[in-house]
């Protein structure tokens, strides 16, 4: 399965997105989300689960059926834009609280078996070389997180070339 | 110089950030007139921003969230942006502490915070990476608290020497005063004895 992050609105999903989607469950942005409280109740209350209960809650379940992780944001600062960060911070519970070291760091030790492909797709009219920069780094340290595969990183000029790529 | 000293944890009390930015405000000089600000949601008012504004140097102190900025600051970032004053010049600090030993993993978000200042047409002064900042609330008015703080202490002299004349430098990476492997032992522990509180085993997490 797929899992597609994105961060358009109803009428731009429908116009560049909706028929190059299959077999794809997607976090977007109908409905009000609420930011991680930091209260670690996602592994230690309800192991895998997030205790914040506003239909976002089941986002590190859902990276389990996962192969394919496909991210569209706008670029802020380097970094996704904040839903989609938000998306990404309640997703902790995609791995196990306990500690594991890979590329010499500490990092969270997996939960499920599955590897995630991650592909993300940055928009925005006038990203900097700096953000770009910053945007990759970003993509290639939570690829190391999720203990994944860093599939690609394009940068958009604007949504309308959504049009232009494959899924 | 008047410097906001900006709490971007989410939590109310008692976070890893609420303790640096409490050992910061203690180190600035006295020509240095601190106020405290905390940005613990994704919304921050005209009120907080016209603060800022009052302030010719920002501190931001976060948790470092998955390799980046936490989302509700991310947003406040971006209203900042929307309502920014031209002709301000700021200066901005960034303290980023993490769950992983390492201070250098929190290169990227400061990175993120750099990339916000050139947007804003401010100066980015630098930025400091605190790796097992998590261990510092659990640690507060015990024996080994010192111990633990202690490598922390230069770098903090060291930050607010130049906040208070507003110079730069390079970011700085440092780690808390015990080995990478006795922190993941202890840090493993702690998971085990929070889970426990909640009625459930090792096995369950």
């Amino acid at each position: 399965m797929r899992v597609l992050i994105h961060d358009l609105d109803e009428e731009s999903f429908k116009n560049w997105l909706s028929d190059k989607i299959s077999n794809c469950y997607i976090f977007s942005q109908n409905k009000k989300i609420s930011p991680c409280v930091g209260c670690f109740g996602c592994w230690i209350k309800t192991p895998g689960m997030c205790v914040i209960k506003d239909g976002f809650e089941d986002i590190g379940k859902e990276l389990s059926y996962c192969d394919e992780l496909i991210i569209i944001s706008r670029c802020v600062y380097g970094s996704y834009s904040p839903f989609v960060k938000n998306i990404i911070d309640r997703s902790i519970s995609y791995n196990h609280p306990y500690f594991t070291e890979r590329n010499n760091e500490t990092h969270h030790r997996r939960r499920y078996d599955n590897v995630i492909s991650i592909s993300v797709y940055f928009y925005g009219e006038d990203i900097s070389e700096n953000e770009k920069s910053t945007a990759r780094n970003l993509v290639e340290a939570n690829t190391i997180n999720f203990d994944g595969r860093l599939n690609k990183v394009l940068f958009l000029n604007n949504i309308m070339e959504l049009g232009l790529i494959t899924l | 110089m008047k410097v906001a000293l900006i709490n971007c944890s989410p939590k109310f009390r008692g976070s890893a950030t609420e303790i640096i930015l409490r050992d910061i405000k203690a180190l600035l000089g006295f020509n240095s007139l601190s106020i405290n600000l905390h940005i613990n949601t994704d919304f921050i008012t005209d009120e907080m921003i016209n603060e800022l504004y009052s302030c010719d140097e920002w501190v931001f102190g976060y948790p470092l969230y998955v390799d980046g900025l936490p989302s509700h600051m991310l947003s406040c970032l971006c209203e900042i942006e929307r309502k920014r004053e031209n002709n301000k010049s700021v200066t901005v600090y960034g303290i980023a502490n993490c769950g992983f030993y390492e201070g250098n993993q929190c290169d990227v978000s400061l990175q993120i915070l750099e990339n916000f200042c050139l947007r804003m047409g401010f100066v980015f002064g630098t930025g400091l990476g605190i790796g097992g900042g998590a261990a510092l609330p659990a640690t507060e008015g015990k024996a080994f608290e010192k111990m633990l703080k202690n490598p922390l202490e230069k770098s903090f002299t060291e930050l607010c020497d130049l906040i208070d004349s507003g110079r730069r430098r390079g970011n700085q990476y440092i780690e808390i005063g015990t080995s990478k492997k006795i922190y993941i032992s202890v840090a493993q522990k702690s998971w085990d004895s929070m889970a426990k509180k909640n009625g459930l085993s090792k096995k369950d997490l």
